[in-house]
């Protein structure tokens, strides 16, 4: 089962605010999450219209356990409850 | 003496079972202890009950006991399959990559990926720049990653200046331009 799919990714970089970078027809678009007028954290979002589409690497890409990682993507958890997770590790 | 199931006669279930040649169940099976026809005193059967029932236990536990060594097998059998399934679904692979072709991106030093499975499906990883990418097979989530790896850095050396990249994305494109760089 997947844990993070598309759909997530999408609500993900909505949430953070990312920006997204276009890339053409390749098959991700980055997003980048700025903080302070800084990117903190990129993240790759993949192209294709299937909204369960693996995006299981996101966790990763925002430092991030995959529970947490889903929190993200549904409401527990907010953009800046994320901030402050990366604060604690220097990445922010 | 032999034991079979043809020496017992059709009997109503509340009167006690007897053997064709008149004996008692017990008796008729092998059970060697006195019949009250035969001796008739209540001292033979205060003695003969309890190895009555010290046989009837050794049969029932014989049958147990193999019915517990097997469900203890069964029991070991699902916990080898399930760690068996564990261990499959942590492999990872090792991929080197020497070739970004046919991006405009040149290899300086070949490097590693990682790849493992994530249960529907694959996470490739280059760890040291932090780039990850998914993919349906191992195949896809390498070819991915490429395009992630080749992705990131042209966001964070073509798109951004220095000043605007945080700790993470700093790092990710310090390693990246250790590895890799525009080919002309």
């Amino acid at each position: 089962m997947r844990i993070i799919t598309k759909e997530h990714a999408l609500s993900i970089a909505k949430k953070l605010k990312a920006e997204i970078c276009q890339r053409g027809n390749r098959p991700h678009d980055i997003a980048m999450v700025f903080h302070e007028g800084r990117c903190i954290a990129t993240l790759g979002i993949r192209r294709g219209s299937q909204k369960d589409l693996g995006h299981d690497h996101i966790p990763r890409d925002l430092h991030l356990g995959p529970h947490k990682a889903r929190l993200l993507a549904q409401c527990p958890l907010s953009r800046d409850g994320w901030i402050e997770i990366m604060k604690q590790k220097a990445l922010a | 003496m032999r034991r079979t199931d043809s020496c017992l006669r059709e009997s109503s279930p509340l009167e006690p079972l007897e053997g064709l040649d008149g004996r008692a169940w017990p008796e008729c099976h092998g059970w060697q202890g006195p019949s009250p026809r035969a001796s008739g005193t209540q001292q033979d059967w205060e003695r003969a009950i309890p190895r009555l029932v010290l046989a009837i236990a050794d049969a029932l536990g014989s049958k147990g006991g193999s019915e517990v060594r097997l469900l203890g097998i069964q029991t070991k059998v699902r916990l080898l399959e399930a760690r068996l399934t564990d261990l499959q679904s942590r492999t990872s692979i090792i991929v080197p990559i020497e070739s970004f072709a046919p991006e405009p991106i040149e290899v300086i030093k070949p490097f590693h990926v990682v790849v493992q499975n994530k249960g529907d499906g694959f996470v490739a990883t280059f760890f040291d720049a932090n780039i990850n990418a998914s993919g349906e097979t191992e195949e896809e989530a390498v070819s991915n990653l490429k395009d992630m790896i080749a992705g990131t850095f042209e966001c964070l050396d073509r798109r951004l200046k220095a000043a605007q990249l945080g700790p993470g994305p700093r790092k990710q494109i310090s390693v990246l331009r250790k590895f890799i760089k525009w080919s002309v």
